[in-house]
């Protein structure tokens, strides 16, 4: 099974669009992460998270028709692949053993 | 009302696939749409603006990666494209010195009157090459941008970019006793004149895609 290491932005983009069901496109995406974050992200910089994570096989996306509110153009939706929740369980099943080494070493 | 046109046509000029454009351009004129209602349209236009701007300066940091083999191309075509101008430039030159030097005579013989050729200064030879550096740069901009079907700005940028190391190397030929001045302003002129050509070579191809009266953006 291949090995995924995450930057901080991109494994907060796959757990937001594990969450966010019907609302995982770019626009609930990059506030769901900024708020997160504590950071106001670009949708330049979602997109292109975005983009390399569908690349890597973590994501898929379907296009929904046009929407009148987004200029006549279509809302692209996310959502996990087979190996993105792969890689996220990983992920969090890290964070959880780190967290308990961390606990152990202060107690 | 809607999101500000230069804008959405900028940001569309720096992506480089048309999916991701269509996608990023929706999501901001939504949110230009629910911001308008609670904050006014020029609260939203003026978020929309900074987005852009934010999302430039994003794109083109991430998009340079994968451009390098391109950009390298392009290094080598502006290499080659500045000495071929200015071999059939110099040699336009000498034939029509040659011309009138033919017709005019060179002195001597048959009472014909010796033209007064002087030697033309380095200065003026060096501001001549600085002008033919501006039109090969603006030329290469503008149909740069006029042609990029995607993202026409960043390889506006990456053409401008290469011109740098080009113009440096190139004054390994010019000839001695050029001015000072000349090492200096060349690569200057050629960013600023591919830049400038670019911007109108983009803005061309937008005005052939102006969007309908009816409101709608979506892009073909």
């Amino acid at each position: 099974m291949k090995k995924h290491s995450f930057g901080s932005l991109e494994l907060t983009v796959l757990n937001a669009v594990a969450r966010l069901g019907e609302e995982a496109y770019g626009l609930g995406i990059r506030r769901d992460v900024s708020e997160l974050l504590g950071h106001d992200y670009s949708v330049g910089a979602i997109y292109t998270t975005l983009a390399r994570l569908e690349e890597q096989g973590l994501l898929r996306s379907s296009t929904t028709a046009p929407l009148p509110m987004r200029g006549g153009r279509s809302r692209r939706q996310f959502r996990l692949s087979p190996a993105g929740r792969r890689a996220l369980h990983e992920a969090e099943r890290l964070a959880v053993r780190m967290l308990q080494l961390n606990e152990a070493g202060l107690a | 009302m809607r999101p500000p046109w230069l804008a959405e046509r900028l940001l569309d000029s720096f992506i480089e696939n048309p999916e991701m454009s269509e996608d990023m351009l929706g999501d901001l004129t939504e949110e230009w749409h629910q911001r308008s209602e609670s904050q006014g349209p020029r609260a939203a236009s003026w978020w929309y603006r900074k987005q852009v701007a934010r999302s430039v300066v994003h794109l083109l940091r991430s998009g340079c990666g994968p451009a390098l083999t391109p950009a390298l191309f392009g290094a080598a075509l502006a290499a080659a494209l500045p000495l071929l101008l200015f071999t059939g430039w110099a040699g336009l030159m000498t034939s029509i010195a040659d011309l009138g030097m033919g017709m005019f005579g060179n002195g001597g013989g048959d009472g014909g009157e010796t033209l007064p050729l002087t030697r033309t200064a380095p200065a003026v030879w060096a501001a001549r090459a600085l002008i033919a550096s501006f039109v090969c740069g603006f030329v290469g901009g503008f149909l740069l941008g006029l042609l990029s079907r995607v993202a026409g700005m960043v390889r506006v940028t990456l053409l401008a970019a290469s011109w740098v190391p080009c113009a440096l190397a190139l004054q390994i030929f010019a000839a001695e006793g050029w001015p000072e001045w000349y090492g200096g302003t060349l690569p200057v002129v050629l960013v600023l004149s591919t830049f400038a050509g670019g911007i109108g070579g983009v803005a061309m191809r937008w005005s052939g895609r102006r969007p309908s009266a009816h409101g709608g953006t979506r892009m073909l």
